[in-house]
């Protein structure tokens, strides 16, 4: 049996107002299954932020692994290895 | 005229006497307002030939037709003169209330030359323009020099205004006015102390009149309904300011850290802005007919910092922070202040400190040189030292002149960051490719918001592209440029592009001036100011050899984080520039694209 990967998960702005937290551990092979296990636990307030009705990533929201936006990896089908640091953030900016 | 006033107050300090002017309709046509128009008149007055603290430099404070609108954030106004930092253009943009208020007054912009003999301040009320003795209130601070003046003139003037920065020639000293809204790049501030002027104070009882009022009115609704249902003009920007960038560009390490010697701060959360919201925020500030109230008003209640004030933004956050390897919030903030008060524009200070403690890391600059240790992290140093710079004292009489001049006095130039000798903002070219093309062709030197690529690059407005590549950056700089040098000479902040763009800028400034102004036409007006900047810095002696990064950036590959490895690729993405700006291999404009842009030399 293969072990599942300990990752990291930051959360900045208003997710960490949702969650209570800016930081947290999870056991996740891709992305995908790091935002349905961050869905599952802070509810609908997360999910309705995270995701369209339809269920997709909200075109709004950032996700990074390691620093690199997944849309440049393999978005939420990127696989995620021991130790990495997955990002999420909220529509914000600032000049 | 509607939209603008049509009209000028000429200020000759050295005669002692003002008069008012009519304005091109002509030039305001095709040139706009604010940046651009200012920038048309600067050219036409050679100033690219001036010695920029000579009395002969015009200062010139320009608004738009849109500022004092009520279109949406429409209160901006401009400070242009040929820059003492880089001898390029200077064009500083500024919020607040005195803008709008200029306009109230009756004037689109005010010109002024000379140098008065003893200090003075200028009173300008509905109409009438007068040159007033500032005996008392030279060698004030900002709010001091503000709260005086409107003692002399009227409790419901606004001030614009400089402070022991700008009375001595500080070449990173801006004008700041409504106590904490800065023009605050390229040293504007310096050649307003050049002139022995200390503040410029406006009244006025006269709206602004608008050609089409109902046609105004739709264009400003339908703005506004952008403004008010996009996540970041109605949710991030509002709820965190802008220092919420501090955790998001550190986590794809472009978070310039220690003078650009990585782009990852280990303690980028101590001064982040959900950190600021957490201790020091009070509440939310906005200029004028703005929704998004992006200021930040702060208190520090107790501690060695102790004391209110306003802000940091990201940007300041940046400089006095992760660059001078400060993770102390409360001296981060305590410094902003003081440059708020001392008239200090907070990214070239965090920027020049940060360069001298690089060259006292390394060895190039001794204790006994700087008269005390310089090291990283020193919030302390980090509050006084803008006291110093703002009264050239000791150390801060080298701070004072800006980082390319600094690490020149000892042998290391090359450890500026600076494009034309201006300090870069904070955001790491090796990180975020576009943004290097822009610093290295900013018509002013080193500046994010001439071409905010990390709109694109990194938030994802109006669409993501990757950072890392140099692909197609060409074409998004210059649309980036194109855009902004537009909605700068409008009148309204740049922060609403984050919702709205070109088409609805042109629907409120063909309403409000009626001028057929089209999202074509508009963007070809940012396109003419743009070459016309060029055309300037050109005359002024610049060239291609000019455009380019320090050379860390182009040779050290990244050591850390989601960049590492990576070098700014700016090789790659200058020639196709300059080929997609109708600009030969010297980045000099063609004659063909002069002719298109109704251009001449």
């Amino acid at each position: 049996m293969v072990a599942v990967p300990a990752v990291q998960v930051q959360l900045f702005a208003t997710l960490r107002e949702v969650t209570g937290t800016s930081r947290l551990a999870l056991e996740a092979s891709s992305v995908r299954e790091v935002l349905s296990l961050l869905a599952s636990q802070y509810g609908e307030e997360l999910r309705r932020r995270l995701f369209t009705p339809a269920g997709q990533l909200q075109e709004t929201v950032a996700v990074l692994v390691n620093g690199r936006n997944i849309r440049f990896l393999q978005g939420p089908d990127t696989p995620l290895r021991a130790g990495d640091t997955v990002t999420l953030i909220p529509p914000v900016a600032g000049g | 005229m509607t939209g603008w006033t049509g009209k000028m107050l000429r200020v000759d300090l050295t005669a002692g006497e003002t008069s008012v002017e009519e304005l091109c309709r002509h030039d305001l046509r095709d040139f706009v307002g604010a940046r651009g128009l200012g920038s048309r008149l600067l050219y036409v007055a050679g100033a690219y030939a001036v010695d920029p603290l000579a009395p002969e430099n015009p200062l010139i404070f320009a608004t738009g037709p849109l500022t004092g609108t009520y279109a949406p954030s429409g209160g901006r106004y401009n400070v242009l003169c040929r820059s003492p930092l880089t001898g390029a253009i200077a064009a500083s943009n500024s919020g607040g209330y005195w803008g709008p208020e200029l306009k109230f007054a009756g004037f689109d912009l005010i010109y002024v030359t000379g140098k008065a003999a003893s200090p003075v301040y200028l009173w300008v009320n509905d109409g009438r323009a007068e040159i007033r003795p500032a005996d008392g209130i030279w060698g004030k601070t900002v709010s001091e020099t503000e709260d005086a003046v409107r003692a002399q003139t009227h409790p419901e003037a606004k001030v614009a205004c400089i402070g022991p920065a700008g009375e001595r020639l500080v070449r990173i000293a801006c004008v700041v006015n409504d106590k904490s809204r800065a023009a605050g790049r390229s040293g504007v501030g310096a050649v307003m102390g050049s002139k022995n002027l200390k503040a410029i104070a406006v009244r006025g009882t006269r709206p602004v009149r608008v050609a089409d009022k109902e046609g105004f009115k739709a264009a400003r609704k339908r703005a506004m309904e952008k403004i008010l249902s996009h996540p970041v003009t109605s949710g991030g920007l509002p709820t965190y300011g802008t220092a919420v960038l501090v955790n998001v560009i550190n986590a794809h390490g472009a978070f310039p850290t220690r003078n650009f010697q990585t782009g990852v701060f280990a303690e980028a959360e101590r001064i982040s802005g959900e950190t600021l919201a957490k201790e020091y925020l009070v509440r939310k500030k906005a200029c004028f007919a703005c929704s998004m109230a992006c200021g930040r008003p702060t208190l520090i209640p107790s501690g060695p910092f102790k004391g209110s004030g306003e802000g940091p933004e990201y940007e300041a956050a940046w400089a006095l922070g992760a660059d001078c390897g400060v993770s102390d919030l409360a001296a981060v903030t305590a410094a902003n202040w003081q440059c708020n008060e001392m008239g200090i524009d907070p990214i070239s200070y965090g920027a020049t400190l940060a360069c001298a403690m690089e060259l006292y890391q390394r060895g190039y600059l001794t204790r006994e040189q700087a008269g005390r240790e310089m090291r990283w992290g020193d919030g302390q140093l980090l509050v006084e030292g803008v006291r110093l710079t703002a009264l050239r004292e000791g150390i801060g009489n080298l701070l004072a002149e800006g980082s390319y001049r600094l690490a020149s006095e000892f042998g290391h130039p090359e450890l500026s960051m600076t494009a034309k000798k201006q300090e870069y903002p904070a955001y790491e070219p090796r990180a975020v490719q576009g943004i290097g093309l822009n610093y290295a062709t900013s018509n002013r030197g080193g500046c994010h918001v001439r071409g905010y690529t990390i709109s694109s690059e990194v938030l994802g407005i109006p669409e993501k592209l990757d950072p890392l590549v140099p692909d197609n950056k060409a074409f998004w700089v210059k649309a980036f440029q194109d855009a902004t040098a537009l909605v700068d000479s409008s009148g309204v902040c740049l922060f609403v592009t984050f919702a709205i763009g070109a088409p609805e800028i042109a629907d409120l400034l063909a309403a409000a001036t009626g001028e057929a102004y089209t999202t074509e036409s508009g963007l070809l007006a940012g396109e003419r100011i743009w070459n016309l900047e060029r055309m300037f810095n050109l005359k002024a002696g610049f060239t291609r050899a000019d455009d380019t990064l320090a050379p860390r950036l182009l040779s050290e590959p990244m050591p850390e984080g989601p960049a590492r490895g990576q070098v700014s690729r700016l090789e790659v993405m200058l020639p196709e520039y300059y080929r997609l700006r109708g600009w030969d291999e010297e980045g000099r404009p063609t004659e063909e694209t002069l002719a298109r842009l109704g251009l001449k030399w």
